[in-house]
């Protein structure tokens, strides 16, 4: 155990790691998904046990001995804990209730004898996420969003249709970009400091007052970092490449991505950078292009003629809520809130929307499918769309709630209006939506769910629990606000 | 005449990146990929080098007074890193544009696009 508690900074990634790689060598569907099980858990345990530690303090951990400014560091805090703690669990869940979906919507359409490398590149995948948010090193950062992202392409060319290629090579083009710009920010900051290691460099930084060179530096950063965030102007690629691949896996993708993104933001902005003037001007730059991101992409979510695809732009809109609550300062607490409700949400849609595609995988709304029977399934569809669509007395309803009392104490009079606006038509969008899968034609093509749903049930469940958690969510985001503010 | 480097590492990310978003055919857009990633490698390596630097190999044993000037080996170490990224990136996408050339026989992308709407 003292071994365990020495180094669980290292450990929590590298059983994932090693669980990807016995994944490889599994040569078994089942018995890779088990491995996956395991090393997932153990991690989520380890993920676990370590915030009681960085509860009473940081923790830094340097690898191989070698000391910060120098080697590649670890470090954990109240920041990072709860977001890796997050990462396990929706790994954990989706493998867990996940399993029949993940055979009948993905594996099946891989070759007999390669299945097993799904579970491997999940892990893979896994393995970045956690890296990116336990590293304290900024080259580190970009190699492990290379491992990570590497893994994300192929997992999003398996599916049904083989437009899924088509989309995730547009994904990987996009996405090396973003990699790329995010590289070469790093890159001005290491000319500036020659110094790699984030509180290092924030240290030099603020010492020596080379603006213009740190400000190309956080240009190329942050537009990497929209990039790969899919952010309102390069928000295409993300719609095309969602709107093709397996939707299963977009709700472990979708319900992660957003979180990443705006931890390295967060993690880039204010452990790095830490500049009060950069950070203000950043926010009127972000603030148009949320209101943007969000004003369109509700427009094209109510505009559009597929099931999923108005799910993929009401994801994209979400991802506008988002990067609007970032550059308020008062609004961390929200955020986080609003981040963890905005994942619960897209799994159970994109859950919904694996069911359906399963059977079916036209989901234009003109020959939507009948669904036939069901009804435990459609009641599971109404609690969630209930939830996703913030109707009063819901977890989102309470968050924008508290979002126009935010943006009304700040007098930012025209946000107000674009989110009010927003959340009326997110509404609206969701009707569209009730209304494809409760009201559809009988004479259209009739299916019957027959996926088992333990998946959705326990979804819906965590929805309805995250009404009742809202205040404990609010704590633990508490405890993230204030390192932030020191 | 310093700045010459970094003038060369922009106009090799400008062409990577034209030749990525004009171009039709996949290979050639894993291509541009290709010379979008070096300008980086060009990029940091310059940052690394002095003037009159020398290779980073520690010919004073350590001692004091040591007359050399050698060039910052981080940014060598970071790039042989980059390099493999930019490897792995490339057999990823050839893979792809293998898998969808077995789909579709061709690697145009507006013929595939005009087939995906047919559809």
């Amino acid at each position: 155990m003292n071994i365990l508690a020495k180094h669980f900074p290292a450990l929590q990634i590298l059983i994932p790691f090693a669980g990807a790689l016995f994944a490889v060598l599994s040569f078994n569907r089942f018995s890779a998904w088990l491995i996956a099980i395991i090393s997932v858990s153990l991690s989520l345990l380890l993920s676990v046990y370590a915030f009681q530690l960085t509860k009473m303090n940081e923790i830094f951990y340097a690898f191989g001995n070698w000391p910060a400014p120098i080697g590649i560091e670890y470090r954990l805090d109240h920041l990072n804990q709860p977001v890796i703690i997050f990462i396990n669990a929706v790994l954990l869940f989706f493998l867990i209730f996940g399993k029949e979906l993940i055979n009948v919507t993905i594996t099946n359409y891989i070759e007999y004898g390669k299945q097993h490398i799904f579970y491997s590149l999940l892990l893979f995948a896994h393995v970045g996420y956690l890296g990116v948010i336990s590293t304290n090193d900024l080259f580190n950062i970009y190699v492990f969003i290379e491992i990570s992202s590497l893994s994300t392409y192929v997992l999003m060319s398996k599916g049904r249709s083989s437009k899924a290629l088509i989309g995730a090579f547009d994904y990987l083009i996009m996405g090396t970009i973003g990699a790329t710009l995010i590289l070469i920010g790093i890159g001005f900051l290491f000319a500036i400091t020659g110094s790699l290691n984030i509180s290092d460099v924030a240290n030099i930084l603020s010492n020596n007052d080379n603006s213009r060179l740190v400000i190309t530096a956080v240009a190329f950063f942050i537009t990497g970092v929209i990039l790969k965030m899919a952010f309102f102007p390069m928000h295409f690629w993300m719609i095309r490449s969602y709107s093709s691949t397996a939707p299963f896996v977009l709700s472990y993708l979708a319900a992660i991505s957003s979180v990443l993104g705006v931890y390295i933001t967060l993690r880039f902005i204010h452990f790095t950078i830490d500049n009060e003037t950069i950070i203000n001007s950043l926010s009127l730059i972000f603030r148009p292009i949320a209101i943007f991101t969000i004003a369109i992409c509700t427009f094209l979510a109510l505009k559009s003629r597929d099931f999923k695809k108005v799910i993929i732009y009401s994801t994209a809109s979400q991802i506008g809520y988002i990067f609007l609550l970032i550059t308020i300062p008062e609004a961390k607490r929200l955020l986080f809130q609003l981040l963890i409700v905005d994942a619960i949400n897209k799994i159970a849609l994109f859950t919904i929307v694996a069911h359906i595609q399963n059977k079916k995988e036209d989901l234009r709304f003109i020959n939507f499918v009948y669904i036939e029977k069901s009804a435990f399934f459609k009641t599971l569809v109404a609690f969630s769309l209930l939830f996703s669509s913030g109707m009063p007395i819901t977890s989102m309803f309470l968050i924008k709630i508290n979002m126009f009392d935010l943006l009304i104490s700040k007098n930012l009079i025209t946000e107000f209006i674009i989110v009010v606006l927003g959340s009326i038509l997110a509404l609206l969008y969701h009707l569209r939506l009730a209304k494809a899968i409760f009201f559809s034609p009988h004479h259209n093509e009739t299916v019957k769910i027959e996926t088992k749903l333990y998946g959705l049930t326990a979804i819906v469940v965590i929805q309805i629990m995250s009404l009742i958690y809202m205040n404990n969510m609010a704590t633990l985001a508490g405890y993230t606000e204030s390192v932030i503010v020191n | 005449m310093q700045h010459l480097i970094y003038i060369f590492a922009i106009i090799v990310l400008n062409a990577g990146l034209f030749i990525m978003l004009t171009s039709d055919n996949y290979v050639r857009k894993i291509i541009g990929l290709g010379v979008f990633q070096s300008s980086v490698l060009i990029f940091y390596i310059s940052l690394g080098k002095t003037r009159d630097g020398i290779v980073p190999i520690d010919i004073c044993q350590n001692a004091l007074n040591c007359p050399h000037i050698y060039s910052s080996p981080i940014p060598h170490v970071l790039m042989l890193t980059a390099i493999v990224v930019g490897f792995a990136t490339l057999s990823v996408g050839l893979a792809l544009i293998y898998q969808i050339k077995r789909e579709y026989n061709t690697v145009n992308a507006s013929e595939i696009d005009q087939r995906n709407t047919l559809l």
